[in-house]
């Protein structure tokens, strides 16, 4: 009797590690570290996944419902902007800063350029409430979508209630965002011996792992944390990145790591989008490193790379392109929902 | 079975225990030189000599916990409270205390710690949809102070301080202990709005909106304005 007891408390704690299983779109490989986010206390569902998609191309958000999150991050460019350096919002203005990919969010903690958001949830009430970008704000928001045809019935689906609420339009915003996880690059494929790398490749990626990879950590290409990574302070627009929120010395220019995977799809590159071409990167991180007192200790001796060690680091940069992500229909605008409005 | 029977006696003293608590009120009343300060439809009567009127004033009380002799007697679970002046009910924080509970001193933090501000979203008071969670960085207002003043030289006149944030070095969250003389079922707690105001120039400071460091020497002065009506 006193077993079958402690059997069942046993049993019964064993059920309960395993009652949170993951959707299939919610998969990763077992070499991706451990989740940043939090995802007991919001579970991901197929449904609210789905709410979370409409939401994100959905123009209803900004407050003349012109511009969605998806006109600064579009699924093509692995949900950065390609069109322009700056980011463009809602009536035509230009903010300070160049929209970052969006994806491998469940592995952060320091959100935005310089990391002022700790969370993902919270995200979305900065540009929701930017003048610059969507004008609107989160009740606003709200009461739209509660009037709305389709949404009352999204939520109850996602939440199991009609009445909209902030928190639900957050949490469902991040399921979306969570969901956009890029793990079949050429380089994942080699990883699970499922490819192999050239010889060019190869060599990139030796060069790699010795000049870049101590920020740009593998598998996820970034170690998120915040670097001075050298680049001269452009004088039109003064940002100081970390600084500008700490107003401390030691945080002057310092950017969050971003990832490396989707070059291809991302460009242009940096905080303030001033380069347009891989190639350039590298001949930034080779011969313009602007030494200033928070430079990292990492680039405070030179890199150097021949040209054609350079096209070799390219070719592997490139195998972290991952098409099958960005070109993934689970992604793109839900006509499915959002047209029949 | 012994084991059964130990969950049982457990079982029946936990209700034992349920019976002999008892509610208690731990209630705020905001001041101006001694008198009350009420808003109706967003303005309040005028206050002092700078003709002061006060339009907000909401704040975070979490990790209510009570003393007897520098030691823990009680501590409310889940202890997140919104308070705001235009909301009477949020004045009064009714809490459940075991019916015997001694105690000498009452312990609140002002705002909210750095855990919760990395959790997430909540929902309840803790809602960062609410007006009291910065938009474009991380953190909650844990103490908002707005109102008007002939003397503030800008636009409608208006002041407005937001105290917040809990990153170091400008973690605002200030921890506020009062000792109780003769602590009575209730406890009622004074906000002595002139007091903070004398700290500031009105004429110069009339707006902090971002944990910094103006910000962070006036949160210092949040606990002296708190005290104990006895
Ligand atoms: C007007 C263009 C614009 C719109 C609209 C917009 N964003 Fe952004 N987004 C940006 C810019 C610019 C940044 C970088 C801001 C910074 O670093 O200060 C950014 C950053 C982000 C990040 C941080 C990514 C990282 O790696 O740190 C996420 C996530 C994000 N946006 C999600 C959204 C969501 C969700 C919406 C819709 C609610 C949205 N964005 C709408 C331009 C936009
Ligand atoms: C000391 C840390 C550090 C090292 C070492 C480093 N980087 Fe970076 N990298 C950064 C930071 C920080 C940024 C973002 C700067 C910004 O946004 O202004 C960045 C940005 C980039 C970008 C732009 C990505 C985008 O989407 O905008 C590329 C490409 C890049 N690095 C490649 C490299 C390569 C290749 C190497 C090795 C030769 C390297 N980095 C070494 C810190 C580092």
């Amino acid at each position: 009797m006193r077993y079958t007891f402690s059997y069942i408390i046993f049993v019964s704690l064993l059920s309960l590690a395993f009652l949170w299983k993951a959707p299939d779109f919610f998969a990763y490989p077992d070499y991706f570290p451990e989740l940043q986010y939090n995802v007991e206390r919001n579970p991901i569902t197929t449904e609210k996944t789905a709410l979370g998609r409409a939401l994100f191309f959905d123009p209803i958000l900004s407050k003349d419902s012109t511009i969605s999150c998806a006109s600064c991050h579009s699924p093509f460019n692995a949900f950065a902007h390609t069109d322009h350096d700056l980011s463009h919002g809602i009536r035509d203005q230009i903010g300070t800063r160049n929209a970052p990919a969006i994806f491998n969010m469940a592995w952060k903690r320091n959100f935005m350029r310089d990391g002022v958001i700790n969370n993902l949830d919270l995200l979305a009430l900065a540009p929701i409430s930017d003048q610059k970008e969507m004008d609107s704000d989160i009740d606003l928001v709200v009461e739209r979508l509660q009037e709305s045809v389709i949404y009352p019935s999204l939520f109850n689906a996602a939440f199991g209630d009609s009445t909209i609420t902030g928190p639900n339009v957050l949490r469902a915003l991040s399921q979306f965002q969570l969901s956009l996880i890029s793990a079949n690059s050429k380089y994942d494929q080699v990883k699970r011996g499922e490819a192999k790398f050239t010889d060019q490749e190869k060599n990139g990626y030796a060069l790699f792992q010795k000049n870049c990879s101590s920020c740009h950590q593998e598998p996820l290409f970034t170690n998120d944390d915040l670097a001075n990574n050298g680049l001269p302070i452009d004088t039109t627009l003064n940002d100081f990145g970390r600084w500008d929120m700490t107003q401390l010395s030691e945080d002057s220019l310092l950017f969050v790591v971003p990832s490396l995977r989707n070059l291809s799809f991302t460009y242009p590159y940096m905080h303030d989008g001033r380069f347009k071409k891989i190639r350039q990167v590298l001949d930034h991180y080779t011969d313009g490193i602007h030494h200033s007192p928070t430079l990292s200790k990492e680039l405070k001796k030179p890199i150097l790379l021949s040209p054609n060690e350079k096209t070799d680091l390219i070719a592997f940069l490139l195998t972290l392109d991952d098409k099958s992500f960005v070109f993934d229909q689970k992604h793109q605008f839900p006509r499915e929902i959002l047209l029949q409005k | 079975m012994r084991k059964q029977l130990l969950y049982l006696c457990l079982l029946s003293f936990s209700t034992l225990f349920a019976q002999t608590e008892k509610e208690l009120q731990l209630s705020f009343s905001p001041t101006f030189e001694k008198q009350s300060i009420l808003i109706l439809e967003e303005q309040s009567s005028v206050y002092g000599a700078d003709s002061i009127q006060i339009t907000a004033l909401k704040f975070f009380v979490s990790a209510i916990a009570f003393y007897q002799k520098d030691q823990v007697v009680f501590e409310e679970e889940n202890s997140y409270h919104l308070i705001d002046i235009e909301d009477m009910n949020s004045l009064n924080i009714p809490l459940v205390v075991p019916e015997n509970l001694e105690f000498d001193a009452v312990h609140f933090n002002l705002g909210i710690d750095s855990l919760t501000s990395e959790a997430g979203v909540f929902d309840g008071a803790l809602d960062p949809t609410n007006g009291m969670y910065w938009t474009w960085q991380s953190g909650y207002i844990n103490f908002k102070l707005e109102g008007t003043s002939p003397i503030c030289p800008v636009r409608k006149n208006a002041f407005q301080f937001h105290l917040g944030g809990y990153r170091a070095p400008y973690n605002l969250l200030q921890k506020i202990h009062l000792n109780c003389i003769n602590p009575s079922d209730d406890i009622h707690i004074n906000i002595a709005i002139d007091q903070f105001l004398d700290q500031i120039k009105l004429s110069d400071t009339y707006e902090i909106m971002s944990p910094n460091k103006e910000a962070l020497t006036l949160a210092k002065q949040l606990p002296t304005i708190f005290s104990i009506v006895e």
